[in-house]
């Protein structure tokens, strides 16, 4: 029975997939290679099964870079990100200045327009006619244009996975300014007072203002992410893996590193109904490394009791942490 | 209770799987509710069936037939509906290899029935679940575990995993297939919980 050809063959087939899963994760693929992939995958549907099973488990590994510290909770020294450029003119900030948080004129809805949005908490992957991917975090509204090559969104974040075409760039309006999709992978945040921008791959261009013939500010490459405030504009460049701890949130976890304990929370309570409210200033210095679900509060708040020595009041739905 | 659990899942996932474009519905219930069961249908597997060396091939053959028999409809629950597979393709393949008695297919056919109940405690937290992938890379032989780590989670490419550990692309190439292939197994081998729904 050991010799049975059929048991070898779900052995190969299964290798197989692993092969094809990891050319197109870690080398260079061509369209010939995606040619022949098709051809294997629709070959027989015991590839295409097989194919499915390590995908699904690759992804769900996705969430080992949560696993170099997960709940290593330490107090680091304040260190100031490196920033590559800022603009800091006056001409910039007023700018920005009277743009954020307002929509301007051409934000107008237009016909065919279609409204995405999420409760907190929930998640929504938004696939586009071209194969463009959008995924909706938690607490967000987004509006997409008729063409599906012009998205407003009006609240929250957004993770864009465009199919680059030239000749139709991708737009995304959002908080009086405009991201001008050069063939990319991008995060838009908006919040009060404040619009960030992260790039993961391809290019972007961050334009003043809505309108078609808008100044750039920025033209961003992969690991940049731009901050707009009323204060101005500044670029930083990231690590891949704060990038990668950025978009946790695709896997239902929030990843901190040496991140001050009230950007924790504020993060935190994006995701949840019940809200930890900080009642200690002297906590805003401590800084900590964590991985916590997404819908994490309990356990969050055992951390905060166990391994930070908080103090711990629940109070309707907030939760109070203090020394 | 069941019933409740089942429509709000399904309800949750609609509401997610907003598209505008069919997505492959086919592949989300696959992976959602079919790979899940894996670590039971194995169990199953290995007690019906003697060769243990067979039980891999057993195993693909219940997804296959599992998958194009829901192309049709989409069978809800999945468990169910797997596990009467699985028994269906034992008992076929025990007949037409005349390997196993008649009176073990029987007990399997009761065997199948007990099955298909829910084990006790699937609820597996997201920190176990970390806990549970890092187990699983440990548990790779040191060199393929460097290039997993190197490629998952430092994020480098295959050229420079080459270049970083003094080895060729070739080689990275074929530590990174056996360590895909081995993570999925590892990892499908746990019981599953609500994890991958969420």
């Amino acid at each position: 029975m050991s010799n049975d050809p059929a048991a070898s063959d779900a052995h190969r087939v299964r290798t197989e997939a692993a092969a094809w899963l990891q050319k197109h994760a870690f080398w260079d693929w061509s369209a010939a290679d995606e040619a022949e992939f098709d051809r294997w995958l629709s070959a027989s549907p015991s590839h295409h099964v097989a194919y499915l099973r390590v995908k699904a488990i690759w992804e769900r590994t996705e969430r080992l870079s949560a696993l170099r510290r997960p709940f290593n909770v330490r107090v680091v020294p304040d260190t100031r990100p490196r920033k590559r450029f800022i603009f800091a003119g006056i001409a910039v900030a007023a700018i920005l200045f009277g743009l954020v948080g307002g929509f301007a004129v051409f934000d107008l809805p237009g016909f065919g327009e279609q409204t995405f949005t999420t409760a907190i908490g929930d998640r929504r992957i938004i696939t586009l006619s071209d194969g463009s991917r959008i995924e909706l975090n938690t607490n967000s509204v987004l509006r997409l244009g008729k063409t599906h090559r012009q998205a407003w969104l009006d609240q929250g974040e957004a993770y864009f996975d465009i199919v680059h075409d030239a000749q139709r760039p991708f737009n995304v309006l959002v908080a009086g300014k405009r991201v001008e999709d050069l063939g990319t992978k991008f995060v838009v945040r908006t919040e009060t007072g404040k619009l960030t921008v992260g790039l993961f791959e391809g290019k972007a261009s961050l334009k003043a203002s809505q309108a078609p013939e808008a100044a750039e500010l920025a033209v961003l490459t992969p690991g940049d992410v731009a901050t707009a405030t009323a204060h101005g504009l500044t670029v930083t460049t990231k690590t891949r893996q704060a990038l990668r701890n950025a978009l946790s949130w695709r896997q239902n976890m929030l990843v901190f590193s040496n991140a001050p304990l009230p950007e924790v929370v504020a993060q935190l309570n994006r995701y949840n109904h019940r809200k930890v409210v900080i009642a200690d200033s002297s906590l805003a210095q401590m800084k900590i490394d964590a991985s916590i679900p997404t819908n994490g509060v309990d356990a969050f708040v055992r951390v905060a009791k166990n391994y930070l020595g908080l103090r711990v009041e629940t109070r309707d739905d907030e939760i109070i942490i203090s020394r | 209770m069941a019933e409740t659990h089942h429509s709000d899942r399904k309800s949750a996932e609609e509401a997610r799987r907003e598209t505008l474009v069919p997505a492959s519905d086919l592949d989300v219930w696959f992976i959602q509710e079919v790979l899940p069961l894996e670590a039971d249908v194995m169990q199953f597997l290995r007690r019906s069936w003697q060769n243990a060396s067979d039980v891999e091939d057993l195993c693909q053959e219940v997804y296959v037939r599992t998958y194009e028999a829901a192309k049709v409809r989409l069978p809800r629950p999945a468990r169910p509906f797997v596990f009467t597979v699985a028994r269906n393709l034992v008992i076929d393949r025990a007949r037409r290899e005349h390997v196993v008695p008649i009176e073990a297919v029987a007990d399997l056919e009761q065997l199948g029935v007990a099955l298909d109940a829910p084990g006790p405690d699937r609820v597996v937290l997201a920190r176990d679940e970390l806990r549970l992938l890092q187990a699983a890379i440990d548990r790779l032989p040191p060199r393929r575990r460097e290039v997993v780590i190197l490629g998952r989670i430092e994020g480098l490419k295959g050229r420079e995993i080459a270049a970083r550990l003094g080895i060729t692309e070739q080689t990275v190439g074929e530590h990174l297939t056996e360590g895909i292939r081995a993570l999925t197994d590892m990892l499908l081998a746990e019981p599953q919980g609500a994890e991958g729904k969420s």
